[in-house]
């Protein structure tokens, strides 16, 4: 009983930060915008975000706050990069996204080594620590799985109810899905494709870049080069193994969360398995769920498309 | 056909400046004199012979990834798996050098020439699942590819820290060297520079040919300019997009396994730097072009080599290289957007 | 009656570099009125509107509602101006509701906003649709949007179903929701791309009947053409542009038929003379109970059986998405087939490729980017044909010399401009890439030539040298497939006549004279009716 609480309590924590770079990819993608670059920007999350924490340890916890601010900042910056190349260029995204993610791991390295040498990043950083939800958490089984957590993941799971009503309940949500069927019919009617599209994936990249938060300043303050080690990509394939959909996603995230819980679990148990077979499951996970369950005929019809409102 | 050529010329050293300008400014910002790293970088890749023969020696893995990415982008392939096709091709060279190779008479031209079939084979198995994915279940190339880099590293990992591949004296994450005539030979006494130069140059030529004056890389283009003008046409779209999986794979491989033969005896859990990312900037830098990407895998190969310079004299990271080829990379995009890039697809 | 002119338009040019799509038009129109603008494909027709649609800003020259100069910045200038457009191709999302479709039309529109606008002439406006229904602005309520849909039906009298997906819906039900849409925001003026293109001549008197509706309630129509029957029948004046210009400009029936075609091409037409000509009976295609699947799980072709000589053109006629490319690309291997089969010379090879190689030839439809490879040479593309990159091929490479004198030949042959192999495509103009396409597939000398609207966007002349190339193959004795939706082309040149309508074939060769009793078929009446 009790490896099981543990089990689900490490998979919504595992499952967080994947979902939160998948919620923001969620809506980037409904505007047909593929932005493989999110890896990168949960990359500079990570590292700004805990070096904010760092250089700001004196207003104790608001330190982490910062500092998750801070990592949001930076992933909206990254992909503001991101927007004057696939936007306003109209380069390929795919390529884009490979160059975001190449620039993020060569600057985090740079300045990881110039700020923290050798030695590696430091024990005192302030952080998000577990909090029990008052009474919530006293509930037998329930309150340990699901109540005490750090505080990101009870916001983290909070903002998919809030996506779900963006996208299929506001005005402007089913704007964006519009945007990526068919973006010149939308802006026949006068809305601005470009700017819907540049707002998505800023979206997008502030929520990388808190995933990225989440990495370097939940339950243990770290930073190490290439933290992230793929995570963005997997939250590319929770977005198609979603179908898109953010409650879908949701389901997904918890899926490959439940995949690093395990693996962290068995390392524990010293079974007699190499620990890279476990390291590599959640990849062969996307691959298997990507060949296995969704038709090429489900993502938005516009996506990918640079969009080119003189043709 | 020469004013391409210049054009060519003129816009890559405009791109470069651009992207050095733009490198020195970040790192300025993160506390660092560029004009000394750059000086420092200079030096250290053509400074003396042996820093030229170093930076010749780098950029092989480059022209072999590069022309890996070159060859299926040409097709309209997204492939970035260049990465782990290159580990897996390496992983394949480590098995034969280290368990077949005993097996065999110690005869090099044997030994050698058997050990790239394999990792040959291997590479390109491994690009051709992807390709099977893409055309059997739809699975979009760009993210399987992605997913089987990772794969492909923690496979290795797997294989040479606490797998059948360890070093039998299970000391580190590493393989035993590979037999002694397995190793390519050197070409001057003096430097490591090695006959796997001569292959990938070769390759690149022949790949040059086989893209505009054969039948085969005619089919190649045409599969990704125009895929349905293409298959309207009898050329078929599965077979091509298969067979090129499987070329790019390959020469990647075979990259990998160049360079573990020439200069890392042993395979490690760190092997590759990611060559097979950094591919994807030398590919677009060249224009998809296999003859250019000669010239743009000898930059990258002085870049690195520049970047090791930095690190042992003023102590930047030498993944600066990295942030170096995203800006190269972002300049292209830039400055061709309006025709490279766009008019694909 | 002097009145005051919706809509003006003076001295308008617009260039793009050194070429001037449209030069110095005037160009007006009143409330009430259906103006109709015939022209050439290229003639500057869609240049025009959306310089009217605020897609593209005028070089030189002005716009001017009621009597106002405006400036059209943008779709949403002219919504806010009460113009509303219905394009070619339709601006509409295949994956959303039909509700959901006009929501967002309606969306971004301010009524107050319209009315200041152009406040003159209160009078002279149509009733406007006042909905007791406002869309909320920020949140997107699902009933609203029924309910709103529902309302804007009723009150124009065009019925259709607000939660249907957009991809189920026929293609004239699609075009009534174009229509919905720009009634929703109070459209006064209505541009409609060649609406009729897509309609079979049944709904084609349908949809007039919902243009004479929406004039009676003072609305103005520009009706973009190039058939000149339709406009004829529908329109109160017409404007006629060639190369950019406003060559002429009247009311309906001043000029007869061919007085406008002779406005509009400049010069007198040559017709293509069909000559009677002996089929022989040998069977080059022979078809028998086949059924393609369409995408969406659909049976496209259902259960067809066709057979083709040596020496006819057997023409089929059809609306668009009647199976006819699912037919096409079926018997080309392109598409997979469910059940019947399909012999060639008495042979049945299934790939695309041993296809070819038995003797078919293709022109696909869609020219740019079916046809041509737009980023390859004229030389390039036109080796794009097995037979012919065989031919040029030793052992696996392409022989430089013969390469460019074949290319050099087939330029010559077929008059393609510019003379220079080595040109990327996409710099030739729609009639030259199609010369490209034709000199690709004929030259081989094709048993079968499967040809697929092969003069659509062609401009006369070219139409006409496509014709002569058939007609020329039917005369070296080869066999000749003609799918087309243009009924006067197929009309024009086959030697046996078949409407497609929902999958099924239906021989019509004795209705030739009987466009009445052709187009009761193109719309899926049976031919016990007729």
């Amino acid at each position: 009983m009790e490896l099981l609480e543990e089990i689900i309590a490490s998979t919504l924590r595992g499952a967080t930060p994947l979902l939160l770079a998948a919620l923001g990819e969620v809506i980037s993608q409904r505007a047909g915008v593929i932005n493989i670059g999110i890896e990168g920007m949960m990359l500079m999350g990570a590292f700004f975000g805990l070096v904010t924490s760092f250089y700001t340890a004196e207003l104790m916890i608001f330190a982490p706050w910062i500092g998750l601010f801070v990592a949001g900042l930076s992933g909206l910056i990254t992909a503001g990069l991101f927007v004057v190349f696939a936007i306003k260029l109209r380069g390929d995204q795919v390529v884009i996204g490979t160059a975001i993610t190449l620039l993020a791991l060569g600057l985090t390295e740079v300045l990881y080594q110039r700020i923290f040498g050798g030695t590696g990043t430091p024990h005192n950083i302030p952080y998000f620590e577990k909090i029990e939800l008052p009474l919530l958490s006293q509930i037998p089984f329930l309150g340990n799985t699901l109540f005490s957590h750090n505080i990101i993941v009870f916001l983290t799971f909070l903002l998919v109810p809030c996506i779900y009503f963006y996208l299929y309940h506001t005005q402007q949500g089913l704007r964006v899905r519009a945007c990526g069927e068919h973006p010149k019919a939308i802006s026949t009617v006068g809305s601005n494709v470009s700017l819907i599209r540049t707002m998505c994936i800023l979206f997008a990249g502030t929520m990388a870049g808190f995933g990225g938060g989440y990495l370097s300043l939940a339950d243990v303050p770290i930073f190490t080069p290439n933290m992230t080690a793929g995570r963005g990509f997997i939250a590319l394939a929770i977005v198609i193994f979603g179908k898109w959909h953010p409650v879908k996603a949701c389901a997904a995230a918890l899926l490959f969360g439940l995949g690093f819980a395990l693996d962290a679990r068995f390392q524990a148990f010293g079974w007699n398995v190499q620990y890279q077979w476990f390291l590599m499951l959640p990849f062969i996970l996307c691959l298997v769920v990507m060949s296995g369950f969704v038709g090429r005929s489900e993502a938005p019809l516009a996506l990918g498309k640079p969009y080119d409102p003189s043709e | 056909m020469q004013s391409t050529f210049n054009r060519l010329v003129i816009t890559s050293a405009l791109i470069l400046s651009a992207a050095f300008l733009t490198n020195g400014f970040i790192l300025v910002l993160c506390g660092y004199n560029p004009l000394q790293a750059y000086a420092t970088g200079i030096t250290g890749a053509f400074g003396s012979a042996h820093g030229l023969g170093e930076t010749l020696v780098k950029s092989i893995p480059f022209l072999m990834t590069g022309l890996s990415v070159a060859i299926a982008f040409r097709c309209g392939i997204w492939n970035i798996g260049a990465e782990g096709q290159f580990l897996i091709g390496a992983l394949a060279a480590t098995w034969f050098g280290t368990k077949v190779a005993y097996l065999l008479p110690n005869i090099s031209w044997v030994a050698i020439p058997l050990c790239m079939t394999i990792a040959i084979l291997g590479g390109g198995i491994w690009g051709a699942i992807p390709g099977i994915l893409k055309i059997t279940r739809g699975v979009n190339e760009v993210i399987s590819t992605i997913m089987l880099n990772y794969v492909a590293l923690y496979f290795v990992s797997a294989m040479v820290d606490g797998g059948p591949l360890q070093e039998i004296s299970r000391t580190g994450p590493q393989s035993d060297p590979i037999a002694k005539w397995v190793f390519l030979p050197r070409i001057f006494p003096s430097s490591r520079i090695h006959i796997g130069i001569l292959i990938a140059i070769l390759l690149a030529i022949i790949l040059t040919f086989v893209l505009f004056r054969t039948s085969f890389g005619y089919q190649i283009r045409a599969v990704g300019e125009g895929a349905s003008a293409a298959e309207a046409s009898g050329i078929s779209i599965t077979l091509n997009t298969l067979r090129v999986f499987f070329l790019s794979g390959a020469l990647a491989g075979l990259g990998g396994a160049i360079e573990l033969m020439a200069l890392a005896p042993q395979l490690t859990t760190t092997f590759s730097p990611g060559y097979g990312y950094t591919a994807i900037a030398v590919a677009l830098l060249a224009k998809l072009n296999p003859l250019v990407t000669i010239a743009s895998s000898l930059l990258f190969g002085a870049l690195t080599m520049g970047s090791y310079a930095m690190q042992l004299n003023i102590g930047i990271s030498n993944k600066v290289t990295w942030m170096m080829q995203a800006i190269i990379l972002l300049f292209v995009i830039g400055s061709s957007s309006f025709h490279l890039i766009t008019k694909r697809e | 009656m002097e009145e005051k002119a919706l809509l003006e338009l003076q001295n308008l040019t617009k260039k793009f570099g050194n070429l001037i799509a449209v030069d110095n038009v005037n160009f007006e129109l009143q409330p009430g009125e259906i103006h109709a603008i015939l022209g050439e494909n290229g003639a500057g027709k869609s240049t025009l509107m959306n310089l009217i649609y605020g897609l593209y800003q005028p070089s030189s020259g002005s716009i001017n509602i009621y009597g106002k100069k405006t400036i059209l910045r943008s779709p949403s200038d002219a919504i806010a101006h009460g113009i509303g457009m219905v394009h070619q191709h339709f601006m509409l999302i295949e994956n959303l509701t039909v509700a959901e479709n006009i929501a967002l039309s309606v969306a971004k529109f301010d009524p107050s906003n319209q009315r200041n606008a152009s406040d003159a002439d209160l009078d002279s406006l149509p009733n406007s649709f006042e909905s007791s229904i406002n869309l909320s602005k920020f949140r997107y309520d699902k009933s609203e949007a029924t309910q709103l849909t529902e309302s804007l039906s009723q009150r124009f009298n065009l019925p259709v179903e607000p939660n249907t997906l957009i991809r189920n819906l026929s293609v004239g039900l699609k075009q009534r929701v174009e229509i919905l849409k720009a009634l929703a925001v109070n459209a006064r003026i209505l541009i409609l791309d060649e609406p009729t293109a897509v309609l079979s001549p049944h709904e084609v008197e349908d949809f007039f009947d919902v243009l004479r509706t929406l004039q009676a309630d003072n609305r103005s129509i520009i009706f973009i053409s190039h058939k000149m029957k339709e406009v004829l029948a529908i329109s109160d004046r017409i404007t006629v542009l060639r190369h950019g210009k406003n060559v002429y400009q009247g009311k309906t029936g001043e000029l007869s038929a061919r007085g406008l075609a002779k406005e509009m091409l400049g010069e007198e037409l040559s017709e293509v003379e069909r000559e009677e000509h002996k089929a022989s009976r040998d069977q080059v295609l022979n078809i028998s109970e086949l059924t393609v699947m369409g995408s969406r799980d659909k049976n496209a072709v259902k259960n067809l059986s066709l057979e083709t000589h040596r020496g006819e053109i057997v023409g089929i006629a059809g609306v668009d998405g009647n199976g006819q490319r699912e037919l096409a690309e079926a018997i080309l291997g392109l598409r997979h087939i469910s059940s019947g089969t399909i012999e060639i010379l008495g042979k049945r090879p299934t790939k695309t490729k041993d296809i070819r190689q038995c003797g078919v030839g293709y022109i696909p439809e869609d020219r740019r980017t079916k046809g041509v490879i737009q980023t390859f040479s004229i030389a390039e593309n036109l080796m794009l044909n097995y037979t012919h990159l065989q031919t040029l091929t030793q052992t696996g490479v392409i022989k430089q010399v013969s390469k460019y004198d074949f290319s050099q030949h087939l330029i010559d042959s077929y008059d393609i401009r510019p003379t220079i192999p080595d040109v990327p495509v996409s710099t030739l103009s729609g009639g030259n890439q199609q010369k490209v396409v034709l000199a690709r597939e004929i030259s081989p000398q094709p048993e079968l030539l499967i040809a697929v609207n092969p003069t659509r966007g062609l401009d006369i002349n070219a139409m006409f040298f496509v014709h002569k190339k058939l007609l020329a193959q039917r005369d070296k004795n080869k066999s000749v497939l003609l799918i087309s939706t243009e009924l006067d082309e197929v009309l024009r040149i086959s030697d046996r006549i078949y409407v497609m309508s929902s999958g099924k074939l239906i021989e019509a060769t004795e209705h030739r004279d009987n466009i009445g009793a052709l187009g009761l078929l193109m719309t899926g009446e049976s031919e016990t009716d007729v």
